[in-house]
């Protein structure tokens, strides 16, 4: 697989609506022709070859399009807008929407990305090394659907509302969360290794979110179900015991809140509600 | 407006967002000497608003402010947007909705970013009313027949004095004409004036205001909730405050930035409209933002016609794109995305967050302001501007969406003119230099 590389050549003082860039509407074309594309900087329409060096093909094969864009793309918008397949490495700062709508393919960040990653999202993988913005996966602002599929992971941390208006689909925080994680949730699956800041599963009517970290308190709209010694994410088993809530009550909700027992002692107030 | 002394009846306020009008101002040689029936606050304005003026348009050079003609600061104005590529113009909830409408076309015409205040205030009280809808109506309706008030994290003795006298505890409506016929809730993080004032005051810890909605949400549908106490406050006087709210004819809530602007933010402002909603299915309930500048809901509304947004609008791409958090001004400031800002009747650099400010202070920056500010201190160009209500008149919103009609007192100082003309300016300037390829 050859890679078309796109080098930052300066730094950008505005936003960059870089849409355009995905191997949907880039595998197969030339350099000369991706460099002629126009995008957004600020109120300004440049060519992309004027912001971007551009070295390297493009595969004619949407699957095998490797593009590799190096730089900090922390203005940039929509990196990998609506893309079906092949692979997308940033190596930087992916900015804000990195794989907006994305239906496929695959999104490698090597470094932070910004809020709204994977928005709207309905298929394909995102993997971010560094910590993400707020309301990765969620719904973008006049939708009511946030993540309809795909995987996203993130290595680092990730902010407020991660997962909100999540239909299905799977989100892997290895740091810590911030408030709201699964807010509004409809299924879909979300796991938070490290702690959460609060506030988990607000308005989430289904779905399922698992807190292996701390949580400073459960919602009083959830009901206290049971202890379970293990739950399921994807294809793994994660070991508890976890106490497992119900809610979220006030929406008329069957979500399920997966809290880890041994990283939440000031939980402990619940275990009276378990039949001896 | 000569040298008699003259009284003006039904005077609009224009401090807060109560925009009371039965000001009684008295002018004696263009000046304002004396002033009835306002709050501390109104009053202390209009006798005062001379001080720290602005006497004439400056523009820095090498280092310095200094005094220039209006025409050079128009010129240097237009010039600095026309070179920008990303231009942010802030401010608006100190002026006329008048201005606020250039200040769109401004905008648009620049190819920049316009938002007001609201994004640092009652934003999230925007963003819950899209997603949940609202229950509300004007204060003279809840003047006339709320029995039930609720001031959740405000504090209206201090920030809009005269809020309860005129529209809630202590107004004479139609129906309820007493304070013994009116039951007063507060809830906050402390006691503070306006609770001392409450039948029920309610001290919710810091940072709990969401849970303490969601446990009235649950108590007020019946549900048993399970925790002994939620956010500090024990669950027995969550259901008893749940039985009075479902209990009374026409409940008021009232809400402000210790909600709006405290951990959870929008989500906050969800849960209280989701709480009102609940109710309306048992009694009758309305919700209120207690909204701060006196035209803060104009520039909203304003910004509404004329973009389909309230406010953090992009026009940077030719056509209006919304979406608080990526287009609005705190946000675009911390990560450096603006490289010119227009700033009217506001003064971000005293209250925006530190890094924005450096941002801000660091990129050529227009100030239109009638006062001196730390804002104005660190522009490139300023005008100086006549006062909306004072010196000048324009439409400006109540906090409940009822326009009134600021008017006129006194002339302002020579060569002072209104945002208006001054916007009115730097864009037919804008206009020329961009057709002359400048």
């Amino acid at each position: 697989m050859s890679a078309l590389e796109l080098t930052l050549r300066r730094t950008v003082m505005a936003p960059l609506y870089l849409d355009i860039i995905s191997p949907d509407n880039l595998s197969g074309k030339r350099w000369r022709e991706i460099g002629d594309y126009i995008v957004w900087e600020g109120n300004r329409k440049v060519k992309l070859r004027s912001l971007f060096k551009i070295e390297g093909e493009a595969e004619a094969n949407l699957q095998d399009t490797l593009i590799e864009i190096v730089g900090d793309m922390s203005r940039a918008r929509r990196i990998g807008y609506r893309m079906s397949g092949g692979v997308i490495r940033v190596r930087g700062h992916g900015g804000l929407y990195v794989g907006e709508s994305m239906r496929g393919g695959r999104i490698i960040v090597d470094g932070d990305a910004g809020p709204w990653l994977g928005a709207n999202m309905a298929g394909g993988t995102i993997e971010v090394s560094g910590s993400a913005g707020d309301h990765v996966a969620a719904a973008s602002l006049g939708t009511d659907k946030g993540m309809t599929g795909g995987t996203i992971i993130v290595k680092g941390d990730s902010g407020s509302q991660t997962g909100a208006w999540m239909h299905s689909g799977l989100i892997r925080v290895s740091g810590s969360s911030g408030m709201f994680p699964g807010a509004h949730m409809r299924g879909g699956t979300i796991h938070i290794i490290g702690d959460c800041s609060g506030r988990a599963g607000a308005n989430m009517r289904g779905g399922k979110i698992v807190l292996s970290g701390k949580l400073p308190t459960v919602l009083p709209s959830f009901t206290f179900e049971d202890i379970r010694s293990q739950t399921r994410v994807d294809k793994d088993n994660v070991e508890g015991p976890f106490y497992v809530f119900s809610g979220d009550n006030n929406e008329g909700g069957d979500g399920r809140l997966f809290i880890k027992k041994a990283s939440n002692p000031q939980l402990k107030w619940c275990e009276k509600f378990l039949e001896v | 407006m000569g040298l008699e002394e003259s009284t003006f009846r039904d005077v609009v306020c224009t401090v807060c967002g109560c925009c009371c009008d039965h000001l009684e101002v008295t002018v004696k040689e263009d000046t304002v000497v004396k002033v009835k029936n306002a709050c501390a606050m109104s009053t202390s304005k209009l006798l005062n608003y001379m001080n720290e003026r602005i006497m004439k348009p400056m523009i820095r050079r090498r280092g310095r402010l200094s005094g220039c003609s209006y025409r050079d600061a128009v010129d240097a104005a237009a010039k600095i947007l026309l070179k920008s590529r990303s231009p942010l113009l802030y401010g608006w909830s100190l002026t006329s909705c008048e201005a606020v409408e250039v200040g769109v076309e401004l905008a648009e015409e620049v190819g920049g970013f316009i938002d007001n205040t609201t994004s640092t205030c009652h934003g999230p009280t925007i963003l819950g009313v899209h997603e949940i809808g609202e229950s509300s109506s004007t204060l003279g309706e809840v003047r006339h027949r709320a029995d039930l008030i609720i001031y959740w994290g405000c504090n209206p003795i201090h920030a809009h004095p005269l809020h309860m006298s005129r529209y809630t505890l202590l107004s004479k409506g139609r129906f309820r004409k007493s304070r013994s016929e009116r039951t007063l809730i507060v809830v906050d993080v402390r006691r503070t004036d306006t609770a001392k004032m409450a039948d029920m005051f309610i001290q919710v810890e810091p940072n709990k205001d969401y849970e303490l909605i969601s446990a009235l949400r649950a108590a007020v549908r019946g549900d048993e909730i399970e925790q002994d106490e939620v956010g500090g406050v024990p669950t027995d006087l969550i259901e008893e405050v749940a039985e009075m709210l479902i209990s009374c004819d026409f409940g008021a809530l009232f809400f402000g930035l210790g909600l709006t602007m405290s951990p959870g933010k929008s989500e906050n402002v969800d849960a209280a409209l989701s709480l009102v909603r609940d109710l309306n299915s048992k009694t009758k309930f309305v919700i209120i933002p207690m909204r701060g500048h006196f035209n803060v809901n104009g520039a909203n509304n304003v910004m509404t016609w004329m973009t389909g947004y309230p406010y953090a609008i992009d026009f940077t791409r030719g056509f209006p794109y919304y979406n608080p958090g990526e287009t609005s001004a705190v946000d675009l400031l911390a990560r450096g995305e603006c490289d010119s800002a227009l700033i009217v009747a506001s003064d971000p650099v005293s209250n925006f967050p530190y890094k924005a400010t450096c941002n801000l202070t660091s990129i050529p920056l227009i100030t239109i302001d009638p006062h001196i500010t730390p804002t104005v201190l660190c522009s490139d160009v300023v005008f100086p501007s006549a006062l909306v209500g004072i010196e000048t008149s324009g439409t400006v919103y109540r906090m409940d969406g009822v326009p009134l009609v600021a008017r006129k007192l006194v002339e302002p100082p020579r060569n002072i003119r209104s945002d208006i003309e001054i916007l009115r300016d730097i864009l037919r300037r804008y206009r020329n230099l961009k057709r002359l390829g400048r």
